[in-house]
Order: C-alpha cells, then sequence, then structure tokens
C-alpha cells in the first residue's frame, strides 16, 4: 500500500509486522495504543477494553489485528488532532460505531479492517475515515 | 494510485498474475488497480430485479455496497484469475446476490462460478450465493473461473 495513512514505519510498499503489542490500559480512545504496521499483534490486555487505536483511514486500507491477548480489546478508529475521529462498523453490523465507542475484538481472534472511505482534506481538520471490521469463523 | 502505478510500468502489456496466469486485455487495468493500490471506490447500489445478467459489477479491491432495495438484488465480481481477491462489504438493508461474470475471457469464456461460505460445491454460475446484510465477504478466486467466499461473524 501506499499512500499518507500508511501504517509507520514502512511508508513505502511493505509488508511489515507489529508484535506484542500492549493495550492502552483504562481503555478509552485519546491516547490507545496505535497500530503501526498492517500486521498487528496484541498479547497483553490486561483489563477486558484495553485500547487500540487503527492508523488515519484511507480508502483501500487493510489492517489486521491479531487479539493474543487473554481478554477483549476495544478498536477505536484514529482520532486527529482536530476534526472528527474515524468511526468503525462491527463485523455483524451495518452502523458505524461512533468514533468515542470503538468496536470489539474478542480475546483469541483475528480481524481485518478495511476502509471503504478514506479521510479528506488537510491533516489538522480532516473529515473522517469509515472502517469496516471483518472477522470471520 | 493507478496513475502511479501506470507511470512505474508504462509499457505494460500484458502481466503474469498469481499461479503464472497471464493478464491481458481488457482485464489488465482492473487488474492493476486491484493488485497494486488496494482501491476503495464509490458506494454500489445493487441490481434492482436481481439475476447474473446487468448485475452491478464490484470494480474494486474493496467495494462499499450502500443500497440493496430488495433482497437477492444482484452484483457481479470480476472475471476470476487466481490469486485475486475481492472484498464486499454490504450495508444495504437488504442480502445480496452475488454471481461470477458469464464469460470468463481468461478462462475460455466459460462462466464463473462461488462456492459460498461453509460449502465445498460451486454454486451454479447463476445462482450465485448470497451475502446477509451487514456482513462483510472476501472472494478469493484459487483457480481460473472459480472463487471462494469467506464470510465475517
Amino acid at each position: 500500500m501506499i499512500g499518507p495513512g500508511s501504517p509507520n514505519p514502512s511508508g513505502l510498499p511493505s509488508f511489515n509486522v507489529a508484535q506484542g503489542l500492549v493495550a492502552k490500559a483504562g481503555g478509552g480512545q485519546v491516547g490507545a495504543t496505535p497500530l503501526p504496521a498492517f500486521i498487528n499483534e496484541i498479547t497483553i490486555v490486561a483489563t477486558a477494553n484495553d485500547s487500540v487505536m487503527l492508523p488515519p483511514g484511507f480508502a483501500g486500507a487493510r489492517i489486521t489485528v491479531i487479539n493474543d491477548a487473554a481478554n477483549a480489546v476495544q478498536v477505536f478508529g484514529y482520532l486527529p488532532p482536530s476534526g472528527a475521529g474515524d468511526t468503525i462498523a462491527l463485523s455483524t453490523s451495518a452502523a458505524q460505531s461512533p468514533t468515542g465507542t470503538g468496536v470489539t475484538q474478542p480475546a483469541a481472534s483475528i480481524a481485518d479492517y478495511v476502509c471503504f472511505v478514506g479521510e479528506n482534506g488537510n491533516t489538522n481538520n480532516t473529515t473522517a475515515a469509515l472502517w469496516k471490521q471483518f472477522r470471520s469463523a | 494510485m493507478v496513475a502511479q502505478v501506470a507511470g512505474l510500468f508504462p509499457s505494460f502489456q500484458q502481466i503474469s498474475g498469481p499461479c503464472g496466469t497471464v493478464v491481458t486485455g481488457r482485464d489488465l487495468t482492473a487488474f492493476v488497480r486491484e493488485e497494486f493500490s488496494n482501491n476503495a471506490g464509490a458506494p454500489l447500489v445493487a441490481r434492482a430485479g436481481g439475476g447474473q445478467a446487468n448485475a452491478t459489477p464490484c470494480p474494486n479491491a474493496i467495494n462499499y455496497v450502500a443500497t440493496v432495495a430488495t433482497a437477492a438484488n444482484s452484483l457481479m465480481l470480476p472475471p476470476a484469475i487466481p490469486g485475486r481477491s475481492v472484498t464486499i462489504i454490504n450495508h444495504g438493508a437488504n442480502d445480496a446476490q452475488v454471481f461470477g461474470v458469464p464469460n470468463n475471457p481468461n478462462n475460455n469464456g466459460a462462466p464463473d462460478t462461488i462456492s459460498a461460505h461453509g460449502t465445498t460445491t460451486q454454486a451454479g454460475a447463476a445462482v450465485g450465493v448470497d451475502q446477509p446484510t451487514a456482513t462483510v465477504g472476501t472472494y478469493v478466486c484459487f483457480n481460473a473461473g472459480q472463487w471462494k467466499q469467506i464470510l465475517s461473524v
């Protein structure tokens, strides 16, 4: 993938992976642990609903999250410095969950997050991107 | 994104796809778009009345379907080329019926078929497969002319 929303540290087409991520204790969107790669493995979710955050959404982005931790993790869209945060639709819902609510991803699960509407506008005043969670049986 | 790819490879006349498949002609642009840009397009409307003929094409790697006015209104995948993967997000109010193309130029003009999630049987080309409302499905081509559906839970 190429684009302004490419997760660090790739920037260019790559197949980067981040292992051993720790979800933010206490949960919530603000300060949630960033998901820095295309494939992200979370190993510690100390308490249910501890949180992680997707990168800024660009249309066509696909981010994989592996929750290898003991508890469900709460996944949030990116929250820019100003303007609305990105939103995610739960795998089983057609409705975008509010940006400050996020979506849950169970323990011992894998999910893709696909961005079907990317952010627009300058980096300090974007319109929100829309993501869809994809968990398969 | 497509322009960037075209700029990098201006002399494309044909390319080798996954598993050695050679992609030429009118499918080349779509193939390059999908394989290199993973693009998403404008919201789609499933074809009213359903059926394979004139079903709404899903031209992108990620296809967002906003409207399925009536159950079984229809969508069509691009030609099945081994290694190709197409994602459909059905945020319409009803189930959509997904079809392969009726005439795949990369498979001697034969119709493409799809195996529904949870089955090993390819559905009839003119039958297609159901994709429930509020789901996301990925369609993976594992053999020329054949897709496998993977649905979200």
